[in-house]
């Protein structure tokens, strides 16, 4: 028998490894590549913190400040909900953000299996790292815009000091269970698909239905957005709304900010809102959240203590020898470019991290096509006519693509294990960037314009959408050029500093420049399609571009500078070199 | 013949090796002892081309290796330390690429890599992923990725590691083997039984000094001592071994 002292004993030890594993885990779950020190990381999380602080501020100030004036007697729920609905939106893509960290992975349970620590312990330290993390930007979300609710809407209901404070607590409360529910929304899908699919197929799923989420959740911020300055009467018109009343309800009955919403109001006891009821979805929600989650992270667990093998056999091995021979002799002539060629493919093929970095960037492209169908295109009408608006979608796509492509490019895959490339290094420097052009335009752009080619023949004629699809290659291959035109890497074969990009620096040029690229290549397009005749020198116009970029790296870039295995860091302090200037350098 | 001359490297200001010179003939098999970060990995490195010495030169045939780097690198063959290898890619697809790298055509790498598997016995597990390799499965792909261009000067840091009994033989007797091809081969190893066996010549390096230089035979005779290993311990351990297990026993003993 165990005595009381050795039970307390054992208790206050896993209590201590909960406390420790709890902060491993939240703090693994700011780690990203836009951090790379821990100070940087407090600073930048700090920063967000602060944006949405005073966004959500603002939001309130703006929706809820005529409550200063006239007494709210209930029909405040609309502004409720809609305030709701922002935070609801940014837990959930706060949620597909963490995808990866959401559960314990597999460096995760090699590192802690063999310690003794309880499933349990894992566990129950995962789900309070989850809830601090959500807690913390539910407080964000909530710090400047509570005060608004808090001080001027309960005082139209009850001057009582009672129900202003019970106002405040049910307030609070509601608002960080929607928070919760956003958030873990996500998290239980993630379970489900991992509970359903098996760790195998989820883990080739994985990037896909987390880019599917993406392009979803954000798409439904732009459309937010677009209600926010707009007014939704922009969107759907006032008296279409009024008309179909009645079916409002059947929206509701699947609009999670609403039934937070309706559980806010009756928590205050006089809701006031139509359709009431919906609370009930709410809890229920939390409920069947709580119990999907604790079996989902539970299965996981069992799952990852099973070894499981990577690779397969292949089949027809004879057929895909050939194939590659064939393909290789045809458009890979050079070793050095066939090698780097499938380095690229192959890496992008079994890197998960470099799949879902590309895809992060994929699923922001995407997000704009529904919303610039939706917004610019149905309305009007003109979904099968040849706009501005359908030109462009490919070139969204494709700038997407590529930026996506330069960034995980960047980043390094076994970083120790370049030193094959430094010894195996050769002069012919342009053979390796020749290999990662190609890889680009035949893993990437051909497949990408093949399928715009297959969906704008249906919506207009064939040959039309061949000379669109031909018309975004091109484009696409002149901008792959200028995005890669001094990258001296092999890729993913250099070091990496994230943060380099400087991208909270430059965000608004960079946002700038994609407008005006977007437009005029557009604009260029309409003309060029006015006059199909006008192709054909377009094109040659534009591979003669290309052709005089890859002419400046050849003969000045490649012969003044080597293979890059190490980023170099910025300089701590940037001197004006005022003895040297820069064209006084030479006779210096 | 491969030659260093004085040769130092700092990292920063510390020194990892200090003034080392040595040559290496063709038909020898030299062993490189020393304790950890003793700089043998260091000196290793810089013989493969992958570091840059702070001074000095190293010299293949004469010349200056730094002159023509992609001309030496390409008659080098290197086994890193520890498994570094693209774990993502498998055995089959990381010798296609190292092979394609180094120019050789897909019809002899198809050859020689399935021959390669075949002999070190991994022919079932080619087509799968590294990540799901042991060791010494790993050891073996980096090993034939080494020899696969067929180099005359090879750099082995501890080839051994992770390897089972009989591909640990085969690898010795391979050794032997190309060395009486006239191959230049340093051995970087801790496993002192091994080095005793294969090599012609010990190099020991201590603190980034090489403190012998000659046959096991002439240093066993020189310092009076009947293994290798014991002039190992007399000349780099400096610390009695007994007293510091027995020190480190007391450590986990330790209760407050």
């Amino acid at each position: 028998m165990r005595s009381a002292r050795d039970v307390l004993s054992a208790a206050s030890f896993e209590v201590r490894q909960f406390r420790i594993l709890t902060r491993h885990f939240f703090l693994r779950l700011f780690k990203n590549d836009l951090v790379d020190f821990e100070d940087q990381m407090k600073e930048r999380v700090i920063g967000v913190l602060a944006i949405l602080a005073v966004f959500s501020g603002l939001l309130a100030y703006v929706y809820l400040g005529q409550y200063g004036y006239m007494p709210d007697k209930g029909q405040s729920w609309i502004e409720k909900m809609f305030i709701m609905t922002f935070f609801m939106l940014i837990m959930g893509l706060l949620a597909i953000l963490e995808w990866d960290n959401i559960h314990p992975d597999a460096r995760d349970y090699s590192n802690l299996n063999p310690l003794p620590l309880r499933a349990r312990t894992i566990l129950a330290a995962k789900f309070t790292s989850l809830l601090l993390f959500v807690g913390l930007f539910a407080l964000s979300l909530n710090l400047l815009s509570s005060p608004f609710f808090i001080f001027l809407l309960p005082w139209g209901r009850s001057p009582s000091l009672f129900f202003f404070l019970g106002h405040a607590a049910v307030h609070i409360l509601i608002m960080f269970l929607a928070c919760f529910f956003s958030f873990f929304l996500y998290v239980v899908l993630l379970g489900l698909f991992q509970s359903l699919l098996g760790s195998k197929i989820f883990g080739k799923a994985s990037t896909y239905l987390r880019s599917l989420f993406l392009v979803l959740q954000l798409f439904l911020i732009l459309t937010y957005l677009r209600i926010l300055v707009y007014g939704l009467s922009n969107l759907i018109p006032a008296d279409r709304i009024a008309n179909n009343f009645s079916k409002l309800g059947r929206f509701f009955d699947f609009y999670p900010p609403f039934w937070f919403t309706d559980l806010y109001e009756s928590a205050l006891g006089s809701p006031r809102l139509p359709f009431h009821g919906r609370y009930r979805f709410a809890l229920i929600g939390l409920a069947v959240m709580g119990v999907v989650f604790i079996f989902s992270m539970g299965l996981s667990y069992a799952r990852s203590m099973k070894r499981t093998r990577i690779g397969y056999k292949p089949r027809l091995r004879k057929f895909r020898w050939f194939m590659a021979a064939a393909f290789n002799g045809l458009f890979l002539r050079n070793r050095i470019q066939r090698a780097v060629f499938h380095f690229y493919r192959k890496t992008f093929r079994s890197s998960v991290f470099h799949r879902m970095r590309l895809a992060t960037f994929l699923a922001c492209g995407l997000a704009f096509v529904p919303f610039l169908i939706t917004m610019k295109v149905v309305r009007k009408g003109h979904l099968f006519d040849i706009n501005l608006t359908m030109l462009s979608i490919p070139l969204i796509l494709s700038f997407a693509l590529l930026l996506g492509l330069r960034s995980a490019a960047s980043v390094p895959v076994s970083l120790e294990a370049n030193w094959v490339f430094r010894l195996t290094e050769r002069p012919q420097v342009r053979h390796y960037f020749a290999g990662h052009r190609k890889a680009m335009v035949m893993t990437n752009l051909i497949p990408l314009f093949v399928l715009v080619f297959a969906v704008y023949s249906v919506l207009w004629d064939p040959p039309t959408a061949f000379n669109h699809a031909l018309y975004g290659l091109a484009i696409s291959i002149l901008t792959m050029e200028m995005l890669f035109i001094r990258f001296l890497k092999i890729p993913f074969s250099c070091s990496y500093l994230p943060g380099k990009e400087k991208m909270q620096v430059f965000w608004l040029p960079y946002l700038l420049g994609f407008i005006a690229y977007l437009n005029i290549t557009s604009r260029i397009e309409l003309e060029l399609l006015r006059s199909p005749s006008q192709f054909v020198p377009f094109v040659i116009s534009v591979f003669l571009m290309v052709a005089a970029i890859r002419a400046y790296q050849v003969f000045f870039l490649y012969k003044r500078n080597r293979i890059r295995y190490e980023e170099e860091p910025e300089p701590i302090m940037v001197g004006l070199d005022y003895k040297y200037p820069p064209h006084k350098r030479n006779q210096a | 013949m491969l030659e260093l001359k004085a040769i130092t490297k700092r990292y920063s200001a510390i020194p990892a090796v200090r003034g080392v010179s040595f040559a290496l003939k063709p038909g020898e098999i030299t062993g490189y002892l020393g304790p950890n970060g003793a700089g043998k990995s260091t000196t290793i490195k810089m013989m493969a081309g992958l570091l840059d010495p702070t001074e000095g030169e190293i010299l293949y045939q004469g010349h200056p290796i730094r002159k023509n780097m992609f001309a030496y690198k390409a008659i080098v063959g290197y086994v890193p330390e520890q498994s570094e290898a693209y774990r993502h890619l498998s055995a089959w697809d990381y010798l296609f690429m190292v092979g394609r790298l180094r120019g050789l055509s897909d019809v002899l790498l198809r050859a020689k890599v399935t021959e390669l598997m075949h002999f070190f016995g991994l022919s079932s597990e080619m087509d799968m992923a590294m990540a799901s390799y042991s060791k010494g499965m790993v050891q073996k792909v980096l090993i034939s990725s080494a020899l696969l261009h067929d180099p005359d000067v090879i750099l082995l840091d501890e080839p051994l590691s992770g390897l089972d009994v009989t591909t640990a033989l085969i690898v010795k007797d391979l050794l032997v083997l190309l060395a009486r091809e006239k191959k230049i081969i340093i051995y970087s190893s801790h496993i002192l039984e091994v080095v005793e066996k294969i090599c012609s010549r010990v190099i020991i390096i201590d603190k980034g000094i090489i403190s012998a230089d000659d046959s096991v035979e002439n240093l066993s005779h020189l310092m009076n001592l009947p293994s290798l290993e014991e002039i190992f311990s007399r000349l780099v351990v400096s610390e009695d071994p007994g007293l510091t297990a027995r020190g480190i026993v007391e450590t986990i003993r330790r209760e407050s």
